[in-house]
C-alpha cells in the first residue's frame, strides 16, 4: 500500500507547523483506511503516547475499547465520506491506562481528482463535560418527574419487569401490553435486527451504565428520538439481576439542535477547518481542488470566523492545492477581497516555485497581496503586521 | 402596489414598480421569499442585491419607471428556492452583448446591473426587444 | 421624524451611521449632513457603519464611494466599519470596485486605525 500523500504532494512539515501551534486538541491526519500518519504535540499531550508509538497503527488502538471500535472505524469512516464529517464520542485510553472520553470529528480530506485519500481527526478531551452530565442526569433520575421519563425495569434477559406512568405517556403502551415481553418491542426494526438492545445490556453490565441517543418506536409505530440511560441492577454478590432503562424524549430538541447544527454546518464546514493559531490571525488552508460550491462554503466559513474572533490577518495557505489554475485563483482572490472589507488583511503562503511560476504565466494580477514560501515566514509577517513584539519558539526564524 | 395571491400553499408576490419606494418593497417580498424557501443567509443576501439592482434598472430606465416584479416559490426535486421576474415595456436593451459586459453604462452608472446580478444567482435569463421592453428572470435555490 | 443619518463625534473623528433604505432623497440628506459635520467639526477622521445595512446594492455602494470622496475633499481620513459576511461575498460578487476604500470589522478596530494613522501616518496593515 503506498503513502498517497506523495502523490499529492502534501508536505508533512506543513502539518506539523499548523498541528503543532495547536496543543489544546488531537488534530491528527489518518490514511485511507484510518492509520495514524501524523501525531503532532496536542494529541501527545491528549493520550500521552510519543509518535513513535503510534504512527502507522490503526486509530482504533487509541480506544478504551479497541474492539469496539475496530468495529465501529469503517462505518464511520465511510459516513465522512459520504456527509462530509463523522462525529463520534467515546472512551479513549492514554499510555498510563487511564481513561478519558473524546469527542471527535472526522472529517475526509480529498486528492486533486476529487477522491478522498485520508481523514483529518480533530478530537478533544471532554471528560470533564461528561462527568457533568451523568451527574446532572443521576440528579435527574432522582427527581419525581414521572411523567417526563420512561422508567422500565428489567430482569436479567430483558424482559419488562415494571412499567413506570411516565412510560406509558410516553410510549403508549400500558403496563399490561408490556409486561413480560422483551424490551425489543419498544425498539425499531434495524436495531432489533442489529441486536441493539442485547449489545446496550452487555455494555450496561461492563461498564457500570450505558447511555445512547436513537429512534425508539411507539404503539402507534410513530418514532421519537430518545435519550436512553441502562444501569444493571445487581444482588448483594455482584451478579446482575436486571437493569433500569430510563428513556426521554428528545425529539424536539433534537429537531432544534439539528436546525442549528446545520446551520452552522452550512457555513463552518470541517473540511476546510480555519485555525485560529493566534490572537487575531487565522489561518486558512485550502486544501485540494476547489469547485464552484467548496470555494463559496470557504470563504463564508472564513468570513464568519472573522467576525468571531475579530481577525485582523488572515492566512490562505495554498501549500495543499495540487495545481493553480484561474479559478481557483478567482476564488482565492475573491476571497482575500471579501475578508479585506471585514477588515482582514490577507497573507498567501505555501506558494511553491510551480505555483508561483504558474501564477506569473497565467497573468494571474495578485495586487497588493502580500505572498510567503512557508506558513511560519507567514506567521512572523503576520505578527509584524499587528505590531506583536513577542519573540516565540514557533515562529522564531531557524539559523 | 402590492398584491399577494395564494394558490394552495404558495404565494405570488407581485410589485408594480411606479416609485423608488416600491424598491423597498421588491427588497422585503424577497427576503421573505427567501426565507420562506429555506435560503441560506449568504444566497438570501445575494437575492436581494441582485434583486434591487433589476429592480433599480426598471425604475432608472424604463419608460415612465413602470414595471412589474413578480416573486414566487420554486421546487425542483429536492430543492426549493426562490424565482423572480422583472419586466419592463422600457425601450428595451439594444446591445445585450454589451449590456452583460462589466463596466458598460449608457446612463453613467457603474453598469453593473445586469452582468453583477447574473453572478449572484444560480439561474439568469433575459430577453429583451428594443422598443417593446425586458424581461429577467432569475432563480435562486436552497442548495 | 427619525434622524435620517446618526452621527457622533469621537475626539478627533466623527462615527456616521447608515441605515436602512436609502432612496434619492434621504441620500442628498446624508451627504449634506456628514459634509457639514465633517466641516464643522474639523474632523481628521469618519468612521461610516454599514453593520445595520443587510444589503449593500450598486447604489449604496455608490452613495458610500461618493461619501468617502466628500469626506477625503474636507481633509479627513474615512473608513467603512461592519461590513456584514454575506455583505462582503455579495460585494464582491457583484464586482463593485472597492480597493481604495479602507476598511475594518467594526467601529472599534476603525477607531484603533484611524488613530494609528493620525499619529505615524500610516496603519499597521497597510
Amino acid at each position: 500500500m503506498g503513502d498517497v500523500w506523495v502523490d499529492t504532494a502534501i508536505e508533512q512539515s506543513y502539518y506539523q507547523q499548523i498541528f503543532d501551534s495547536i496543543t489544546d486538541y488531537e488534530v491528527i491526519r489518518l490514511d485511507i483506511d484510518g492509520g495514524i500518519r501524523s501525531w503532532p504535540e496536542g494529541a501527545r499531550r491528549m493520550s500521552q503516547f510519543s509518535a513513535e508509538e503510534v504512527l502507522g497503527k490503526p486509530v482504533t488502538t487509541l480506544f478504551a475499547d479497541e474492539a469496539a471500535a475496530r468495529g465501529r472505524i469503517r462505518e464511520e469512516l465511510r459516513a465522512a465520506i459520504e456527509t462530509g464529517r463523522c462525529e463520534t464520542e467515546g472512551w479513549r485510553v492514554r499510555k498510563d491506562g487511564s481513561q478519558f472520553w473524546a469527542s471527535a470529528v472526522i472529517a475526509p480530506i480529498t486528492g486533486a481528482d476529487g477522491s478522498s485519500v485520508g481523514f483529518v481527526q480533530v478530537a478533544r478531551d471532554v471528560t470533564e463535560r461528561q462527568e457533568q452530565e451523568f451527574a446532572l442526569r443521576g440528579t435527574e433520575q432522582m427527581l419525581d418527574a414521572i411523567t417526563d421519563y420512561a422508567v422500565i425495569r428489567l430482569d436479567h434477559d430483558g424482559i419488562v419487569r415494571s412499567w413506570s406512568p411516565g412510560a406509558h405517556a410516553l410510549a403508549q403502551y400500558s403496563a399490561a401490553e408490556t409486561t413480560g415481553r422483551h424490551v425489543s418491542m419498544l425498539y425499531t426494526d434495524d436495531d432489533r435486527q442489529t441486536g441493539l438492545p442485547e449489545r446496550m445490556m452487555t455494555a450496561a453490565v461492563r461498564d457500570g451504565r450505558y447511555e445512547t441517543e436513537g429512534w425508539r418506536v411507539r404503539k402507534d409505530g410513530s418514532r421519537f428520538w430518545a435519550n436512553v440511560i441502562l444501569s444493571p441492577i445487581r444482588d448483594l454478590g455482584g451478579g446482575v439481576v436486571g437493569f433500569v432503562e430510563v428513556t426521554r424524549d428528545l425529539t424536539e430538541r433534537r429537531d432544534q439542535e439539528q436546525l442549528v447544527q446545520r446551520q452552522r454546518d452550512e457555513i463552518l464546514e470541517l473540511s476546510t477547518p480555519v485555525i485560529q493559531v493566534w490572537d487575531k490571525v487565522l489561518v486558512l488552508p485550502v486544501i485540494g481542488t476547489l469547485d464552484s460550491k467548496r470555494a463559496s462554503r470557504l470563504t463564508e466559513g472564513l468570513l464568519e470566523r472573522i467576525s468571531l474572533d475579530q481577525a485582523e490577518v488572515v492566512i490562505v495557505d495554498v501549500s495543499g492545492v495540487p495545481a493553480i489554475d484561474t479559478d481557483v485563483a478567482q476564488h482565492l482572490l475573491k476571497t482575500v477581497e471579501a475578508a479585506r472589507l471585514m477588515g482582514a488583511t490577507s497573507i498567501l503562503s505555501g506558494v511553491r516555485p510551480e505555483t508561483a511560476q504558474a501564477i506569473v504565466h497565467l497573468g494571474i494580477e495578485l495586487g497588493t497581496l502580500r505572498s510567503r514560501n512557508t506558513l511560519k515566514d507567514a506567521l512572523q509577517l503576520a505578527l509584524r503586521l499587528l505590531g506583536t513584539a513577542v519573540v516565540d519558539e514557533q515562529v522564531a526564524v531557524h539559523a | 402596489m402590492v398584491s399577494a395571491t395564494s394558490t394552495d400553499e404558495s404565494t405570488v408576490t407581485i410589485v408594480k414598480i411606479d416609485g423608488e419606494s416600491d424598491l423597498l418593497r421588491v427588497r422585503s417580498a424577497l427576503r421573505g421569499q427567501a426565507q420562506q424557501s429555506g435560503l441560506g443567509l449568504t444566497a438570501a443576501t445575494k437575492l436581494v442585491t441582485a434583486g434591487s439592482e433589476l429592480a433599480r434598472n426598471i425604475f432608472r430606465y424604463a419608460t415612465g419607471g413602470e414595471g412589474v416584479v413578480t416573486i414566487e416559490p420554486t421546487r425542483d426535486g429536492g430543492r426549493s428556492g426562490v424565482r423572480a421576474v422583472f419586466a419592463d415595456h422600457g425601450p428595451g436593451i439594444v446591445d445585450l452583448d454589451s449590456a452583460m459586459r462589466d463596466g458598460f453604462s449608457t446612463a453613467g452608472s457603474l453598469g453593473l446591473g445586469l452582468p453583477g446580478s447574473r453572478r449572484l444567482v444560480d439561474e439568469f435569463d433575459v430577453d429583451s426587444v428594443p422598443g417593446r421592453g425586458t424581461t429577467v428572470v432569475i432563480v435562486q435555490w436552497d442548495r | 421624524m427619525r434622524e435620517p443619518v446618526p452621527m457622533m463625534r469621537m475626539g478627533d473623528n466623527v462615527l456616521v451611521t447608515l441605515l436602512g433604505d436609502l432612496d434619492d432623497r434621504t441620500v442628498e440628506e446624508i451627504e449634506q449632513r456628514v459634509t457639514v459635520e465633517v466641516a464643522r467639526t474639523q474632523a481628521r477622521g469618519a468612521l461610516i457603519d454599514v453593520s445595520g445595512l443587510a444589503v449593500v446594492d450598486s447604489f449604496v455602494a455608490r452613495v458610500i464611494a461618493r461619501l468617502v470622496a466628500m469626506i477625503r475633499l474636507l481633509g479627513a481620513e474615512a473608513t467603512i466599519v461592519g461590513i456584514q459576511p454575506a455583505v462582503a461575498i455579495t460585494l464582491v460578487e457583484l464586482g463593485v470596485p472597492m480597493r481604495h476604500v479602507h476598511t475594518a470589522l467594526n467601529a472599534q478596530q476603525g477607531m484603533l486605525r484611524l488613530r494609528e494613522t493620525q499619529s505615524h501616518g500610516v496603519g499597521h496593515l497597510d
